[in-house]
């Protein structure tokens, strides 16, 4: 009985010291899960284990104990081929079953997942090294959830997406740090609507495997989910097989960069979620103490990836400070299976990320606080704090690691909004503050794709989150992850790829000097001469002009040749008029717009005549000018309704999801349809809040120009900026402008990788036809709602109510 | 005990400022409850320690003299001997903070502790419990006489109409004649959360208490419709750190109704550790109110013993059947296979089932016939029982839950 006598005194001295103990939470079940694999992983590709010979491997370890759990296959270009040709074998008879069959096997997934969690959230807290609390009360429901939500969308598919199609095979790809949730937020919407998946996971990511297993043991359609472990190297190579239609990357910014440079001219989409950095932004009306726990929910508390930038009102600073410190020296780090710590380990390359900062940090000046019960001799980081950080420091701009929280001190809302609004970063923040019109205020200003008030880290299927700027503009969950994996019926498939040597230097760089051509044959009186910047029309900082033809080659006229210094002022002319047209009601835009459609409906006879100067029959010319008027119009009438409250399970108040506009709108309109597509593309824009900077047809940009004319007279100065010149030049300066916040390309395939390409810079988001012609005069291409989607941004306020 | 809260000036700037966030203090009471947990010994010791926290309590309309010295008795013996023993606590001495009873019934539990010769305090409910509908007079009155009847501990319940109006200097008034009226005896102050309106409105109300000089803020009557619960208890304890921080003063903290699980108890424990420290875990600052929490305790207790127990003996058998299966397995020496020969010829058991039987007699006995479980557990590994020999050699849950199997008869 000597273990007896031996435990005895130590519950006495727990009855002094009053300590935690040990909770440990039994990884047998993952073991022996791993252990069937022959502790040997491979990928699962179509429904079954594929181990092929000869690859390199690497091991999985415990990131606490450094004990090796199993060794794991790296794939290679075949492995990646291998699945990428079981997910398009599978795509044929699933993208085809009626939405309920779809419903059927996610629900059936999901209570597969619920059979097996036990075994889910074991492996992944002993590969990770998160809390087994977070993982076992959060993920593993919201997978559930995220599952069960997305079985009823695919049900009322037919239905609600009607004129939408999925996109096909989807590539995914996630960050070596991430939990397998982030996996599921993207599979589940692309499963639901039809699309089948191929995900690179890093190597050593059991879970996912694991979740690709449990699908496919479900039988039927065992290729929909293929997992393959290997480095984010193989990203090139999934997205260049043949039928990949979209990838869709998480991970660190610069990497996102990176894809999006190579992959420019693949004729793929890619949608990007980047970094993992959060803001909270700490008012004087706030409950402190809550807020103080947003923090730890942020940061400290293993549910999200990255750390936090925390901006706190000066007047609070010190109380804020003094409690925050307080708690932190009662958070809890330690091995993640342990049932009573706050936030476990993330292995070697985590820890030397937040070292490195924390030392940088120091070296700029910064004060670090540690605190908290942290086992010394670990591969353990402490929650961390750290403050006084010059705001011009290197530090102070770049992204904050887990487990790091920097603080920093502002005056009044305004100028928080201006500090938070004046990152790269646009992901997520929180507001906190008792005073609802400061909140909310607060919360329809900042920059950022989610916003919680009072509250952070809340997820809810039903609730699209996803960010803009740097954080990059992809979406999960709601409605707008759906529309991530589809297309509208009818879009051509992927092309092959084509200039895949195009010069990124030169491209666009040089303007061919142009040279007097002759008499001009152009009507009477003379259309208006000049580029249409800030609400009247100027000359162009070149003093040079462009000659156009009409349709029998003979010299029509001038119009002015735009350069760089040109788009420059127009991009700022925009951003001027901004804040007036975003203040402005939905119904005051579509008044505005109704006028210009009746300034169009006068100026008819003129612009039909225009266009039959440029080849187009008389009876097509004016048809083309009626139903330029029509979209305007119909335009003005759609964004009258665009946001909508989402209720969500488990929080009492309204989710708000806002469609915002994206800012400063670059587009650059194809030669065909001079009138109507310029008409068309503009008309969402503006609609929808934007500010626009335009390129008119290159052939025929007359007509645009006269619209000019009603716009100058009718609208805000700025609103609508026309640059006519060269294409190529003209789309060089825009694409590699930063403070252009979207980008619509319709032209030639070279010019659609170039803009892919330089959307890199800061991340704008892109639309590009690649070289293929659209019908804009069918309603579907000209004046679907794609365009609606593409023409402003989704965001998610978070209103948590009670008192 | 310490010293008594001498309370401050009133100063309304403490709390003209205050926010409550109710969502998140809701969010907040629901982490604190999964994110802590204490398994084993740490239970045990959490559990005892809890014990010494409770008010023992009994606020019923037909108490009488005979179930207050009942509930005296079980104040100053807890939990069964035997099971301290077990767990060497034995000499801890361990009883509940107080017993608690109505104004009238002071005197029994008195003079019943007088006679089982302990040195429990006795508090007393007062003002017009639970309502406080009384006029101030009569509410002083019962007070004093209580205090004349030797109760140290005096459970005030406030006037919520003071708090419902916003009369905050009245409330100060009140609490601090309440205060004069104790005398030597301790000031615990009823907020009556339940009836309070808002989250706000606690947390001013306790630093109105405390400021007036109490002692002790506390929850509940335990007669209202909504007691003591977490999002409560949260701002309760806030408002005491912030108090601390202001003033250095501790002031006491006691949830009250609604309590009666030790789960809850272990939970109530933690809270007061993430939110306080572990300087408030003292019966002079911490109470629990309860009533028949005590007998879930000591359950809990008596099934935890018999799980450290058998665990404790598993490990030991478990131990010597290893080194004694590797000794058969390399040597197979003659006299490694003669042991093994004798523990089997001991057992008389022969199916896994009956196998288990044998495992509760084990601990039943003690050390007497602890070789018959190692008998058990060669005998099944030899006759190619696999199940039976995996539970019991490698799966220690099992075996606790034979254990709580075992203490349940």
């Amino acid at each position: 009985m000597a273990a007896a006598t031996r435990t005895a005194p130590r519950a006495r001295e727990i009855f002094t010291t009053l300590e935690y103990g040990p909770a440990p939470e039994s990884h047998a079940c993952a073991l022996a899960w791993l252990d069937t694999q022959d502790r040997h992983l491979g990928h699962y590709v179509n429904g079954k284990w594929l181990k092929p010979e000869h690859r390199n491997s690497v091991p999985c370890q415990d990131p606490i104990t450094g004990e090796n759990l199993a060794s794991c296959l790296q794939a290679q270009a075949e492995d990646v081929a291998a699945a990428v040709e079981a997910a398009r074998t599978a795509l044929e008879n699933w993208s085809t079953l009626p939405g309920a069959r779809r419903a059927q096997h996610l629900t059936r997934l999901a209570k597969m997942i619920q059979k097996h969690q036990r075994l889910l959230w074991t492996l992944e807290s002993l590969v990770t090294g998160r809390a087994v609390r977070e993982v076992r009360d959060r993920d593993v429901p919201l997978a559930q959830q995220l599952l069960q939500y997305h079985a009823v969308q695919a049900h009322t598919q037919e239905e609600a997406l009607a004129g939408w199609e999925p996109m096909g095979v989807i590539g995914l790809i996630v960050p070596p740090t991430f939990s397998f949730l982030e996996m599921m937020w993207r599979i589940c919407p692309a499963l639901a609507v039809g699309c089948t998946v191929v995900v690179l996971v890093p190597p050593a990511s059991p879970a996912p495997l694991l979740l690709a297993q449990l699908a496919g043991e479900l039988g039927s359609f065992p290729g929909i989910l293929n997992v393959i472990s290997g480095p984010t190297s193989l990203g090139p190579v999934l997205a260049s097989q043949p039928g990949v239609q979209k990838v869709a990357f998480c991970g660190a910014v610069e990497e996102g960069r990176a894809l999006r440079r190579t992959l420019a001219g693949q004729g793929l989409e890619l949608s990007l979620a980047l970094g993992a950095e959060s803001l909270l932004l700490l008012t004087e009306a706030a409950d402190v103490d809550s807020a103080v726990e947003g923090v730890v929910d942020a940061t400290w508390s293993d549910r999200s990836q990255g750390g936090l930038r925390l901006l706190i009102q000066e007047s609070v600073w010190d109380e804020t400070m003094t409690r925050l410190q307080a708690r932190m020296g009662r958070l809890r780090v330690g091995r993640g299976l342990d049932g009573a710590v706050d936030m476990g380990a993330r292995g070697a390359a985590a820890r030397d990320l937040a070292q490195r900062y924390v030392r940088e940090a120091q070296s700029q000046g910064a004060q670090v606080f540690q605190a908290g019960d942290v086992p010394s001799d670990s591969p353990f980081y402490p929650p961390t704090l750290i403050s006084d950080l010059p705001p011009a420091s290197p530090c102070a701009q770049t992204e904050v690691p887990w487990p790091l929280v920097v603080a920093s001190p502002f005056r009044t809302a305004k100028e928080a909004l201006a500090v938070a609004n004046g990152t790269p970063r646009g992901g997520s923040a929180s507001v906190w503050s008792e005073r609802l019109g400061q909140a909310l205020e607060l919360g329809y200003g900042l920059r950022m794709g989610i916003v919680w008030i009072n509250a952070h880290g809340l997820r809810d299927p039903a609730v699209p989150t996803g960010g803009c700027k740097e954080s990059g503009s992809s979406w999960h969950g709601g409605p707008d992850g759906l529309y991530e994996y589809l297309q509208p019926s009818g879009t051509p498939a992927r092309q092959p790829s084509l200039s895949e040597n195009l010069n990124y230097d030169t491209f666009g760089l040089a303007v061919p000097s142009t040279l007097p051509a002759g008499p001009e044959t152009g009507p009477s009186p003379a259309p208006p001469y000049g580029l249409f910047v800030g609400g009247r029309f100027q000359a162009p900082g070149a003093r040079s002009s462009r000659p156009i033809q009409d349709s029998h080659g003979n010299l029509h006229g001038y119009v002015a040749e735009g350069g760089a210094k040109d788009i420059r002022g127009a991009v700022e002319a925009a951003h001027q008029a901004a804040p007036g047209w975003v203040g402005q009601s939905p119904g005051a835009r579509a008044a505005l717009l109704g006028a210009l459609a009746a300034a169009l409906e006068r100026r008819e006879s003129a612009l039909a005549a225009r266009l039959e100067r440029h080849g187009v029959e008389l009876k097509v010319a004016k048809a083309e000018v009626e139903l330029s008027v029509r979209r305007l119009r119909a335009w003005g009438a759609r964004a009258q309704a665009q946001g909508h409250t989402l209720q969500v399970a488990e929080l009492r108040g309204p989710v708000l999801r806002l469609r915002e506009p994206l800012g400063v709108l670059a587009i650059v309109c194809p030669d065909e349809w001079p009138l109507l597509a310029f008409v068309s593309l503009l008309a969402p824009a503006l609609a929808h809040g934007n500010t626009v900077v335009l390129v008119p047809s290159g052939t025929c940009p007359i007509p645009a120009l006269e619209v000019c004319q009603d716009v100058a007279t009718l609208l805000p100065a700025g609103l609508v900026n026309v640059v006519t010149g060269d294409r190529d030049h003209l789309t060089r300066c825009m694409a590699l402008h930063q403070d252009v916040q979207a980008l619509w390309y319709f032209g030639s395939v070279q010019g659609s990788q170039f803009v892919e390409w330089a959307s890199a810079g800061n991340l704008k988001p892109v639309w590009v036809n690649r070289g293929l012609p659209r019908a804009w005069d069918q309603d579907a291409e000209g004046a679907g709602p794609e365009l609606g989607l593409r023409a402003a941004q989704t965001k998610a306020l978070w209103l948590p109510m009670g008192d | 005990m310490a010293a008594h809260n001498l309370g401050t000036e009133l100063d309304l700037s403490w709390i003209s400022k205050v926010q409550v966030n109710h969502p998140a203090v809701l969010r907040r009471a629901q982490q604190v409850q999964a994110r802590r947990t204490v398994k084993k010994e740490w239970q045990a010791a959490w559990l005892l320690k809890a014990v010494t926290f409770i008010d023992l309590t009994t606020l019923s309309g037909d108490d009488t003299s005979s179930n207050v010295q009942r509930l005296c008795y079980k104040a100053k013996y807890p939990i069964r001997e035997d099971l301290l023993k077990a767990l060497n606590m034995h000499d801890k001495d361990i009883t509940t903070a107080a017993v608690c009873v109505y104004p009238a019934r002071v005197c029994d539990a008195v003079r019943a502790l007088k006679a089982a010769g302990c040195n429990i305090p006795v508090a007393s409910v007062a003002t017009g419990f639970p309502a406080g509908q009384t006029h101030l007079k009569t509410r002083l009155e019962e007070i004093r006489l209580a205090v004349e009847d030797g109760a140290s501990e005096i459970d005030v319940v406030i006037n919520r109409s003071l708090v419902l109006t916003g009369q905050w200097e009245a409330l100060y008034d009140e609490i601090r004649q309440f205060r004069k009226a104790c005398g030597e005896a301790h000031l615990k102050t009823i907020l009556a959360t339940g009836e309070l309106g808002s989250l706000t409105n606690v947390y001013k109300a306790s630093m109105i208490a405390m400021m007036a000089g109490s002692d002790f803020i506390k929850t509940s009557t335990g007669k209202e419709t909504v007691n003591a619960t977490f999002p409560v208890a949260i701002v309760m304890l806030r408002a005491i750190r912030d108090f601390f921080w202001k003033t250095g003063n501790k002031i006491g903290f006691k949830p009250a109704g609604g309590i009666r699980s030790a789960k809850d108890a272990l939970a109530w424990l933690s809270l007061i550790k993430e939110e306080l420290g572990d300087e408030w875990l003292k019966p002079e600052l911490f109470r629990i109110g309860a009533s028949t929490l005590l007998s879930d305790i000591e359950r809990q207790v008596l099934s935890l013993t018999f799980k450290i127990k058998a665990l404790a003996i598993w490990y030991q058998m478990r131990a010597q059947f290893l080194a004694r299966l590797a000794a058969v397995k390399q040597g197979r020496t003659a006299q490694a296979a003669q042991e093994t020969k004798v523990c089997i010829s001991r057992d008389t058991v022969e199916t896994g089932q009956k196998g288990l039987t044998s495992v509760r007699e084990a601990w039943e006995n003690g050390k007497k016939h602890s070789g018959m479980l190692e008998g058990v557990i060669i005998n099944s590994y030899e006759s190619r029982q696999p199940t039976v020999c995996n539970t019991l050699c490698q799966n220690e849950k099992s075996v606790s839950q034979m254990a709580s199997h075992c203490s349940c008869f």
